[in-house]
């Protein structure tokens, strides 16, 4: 290799995402079969790190909610719950843009 | 097992699931779940090309959250895996633009590490931080290893790296398309079979 490792290494993973965006799909669950996962299954293993959230992910997450969740029921102080029904909703996009800042 | 069920508290002693933004982007059909095997073992990839404290996983997240809240927004006709994988590398390069200037921030500590030049050298043809520098070398003997076996598999890496075209490499290597087709399957599953591995990708 004639280039700088960080050029090198960049161009090749560009070259490979290029080749795995274009593979088909059975390639990758005929991966995870080899692997002796199946993608089919609920909860397979070969969707760890995709369909959860990472502790560093969750830990953001969590810190978001609670200071939206925070700031949310001060101008309701005193008043009963209300505040926390919007914060009873965390799957929804607001929590999930919090974390794009975070 | 993949645990889809994490938990934020909303109140004291109360939890309420919370949904992954794969999870989400699946639900809105904006990928397939084929689309979140590739686009792990793309992730995955790239997380080659991160420090350690930043994680793969970290950066498919990410990408699946600018898409979802909007800052990021998949324009008509680009198949969602393919643009996710672009903002994977936004994200990235953002990453190393954040660290670099951290780093500029230090003049001491970072002339100590400077491979070498002079500042006007450097605003000419900035050396990258040798952490950086260090990981890809790494990295790229890393991705070595896997096609140990296959010595046509690391020639076609070598003329990639080098920036050459598919073409070029072809005929460099003087392989009929019918090989070269087929030393780019083998790559793709031992790419595949390592971005999909259980632990820590080789």
């Amino acid at each position: 290799m004639s280039v700088r490792p960080d050029v090198g290494l960049e161009r090749l993973i560009d070259g490979f995402e290029q080749e795995l965006l274009a593979a088909p799909d059975e390639e990758f669950t005929a991966g995870a079969r080899d692997l002796g996962m199946n993608p089919q299954m609920k909860g397979s293993a070969a969707f760890i790190g995709v369909r959860s959230l990472t502790p560093q992910l969750l830990a953001a997450l969590q810190a978001q909610f609670k200071e939206r969740s925070s700031c949310n029921s001060r101008p309701i102080a005193g008043e009963p719950d209300e505040g926390s029904a919007d914060a009873a909703e965390p799957g929804t996009g607001s929590a999930a843009k919090g974390n794009v800042d975070a | 097992m993949a645990n889809s069920q994490s938990v934020v508290e909303v109140a004291a002693g109360e939890t309420a699931p919370l949904q992954p933004p794969a999870e989400r982007a699946l639900a809105l059909k904006l990928v397939t779940e084929c689309d979140l095997l590739r686009l792990k073992v793309i992730a995955r990839l790239h997380g080659r090309s991160l420090p350690p404290d930043v994680s793969w996983a970290d950066l498919l997240q990410e990408a699946f959250a600018r898409v979802l809240n909007g800052s990021r927004a998949i324009p008509p006709g680009v198949p969602g895996a393919a643009f996710l994988a672009g903002v994977m590398r936004s994200i990235k390069a953002e990453h190393w633009r954040r660290r670099r200037r951290a780093t500029e921030q230090q003049p001491v500590l970072a002339t100590e590490y400077q491979v070498g030049g002079s500042g006007i050298a450097e605003a000419r043809d900035p050396q990258p931080d040798p952490e950086r520098w260090l990981i890809a070398a790494q990295q790229i003997e890393a991705i070595g290893a896997l096609f140990a076996a296959d010595p046509v598999a690391l020639q076609i890496i070598a003329g990639l790296a080098d920036g050459h075209t598919a073409e070029e490499i072809r005929s460099t290597l003087r392989l009929t398309r019918t090989d070269y087709d087929s030393a780019r399957r083998r790559m793709r599953r031992a790419l595949i079979r390592a971005g999909l591995t259980l632990g820590v990708a080789q």
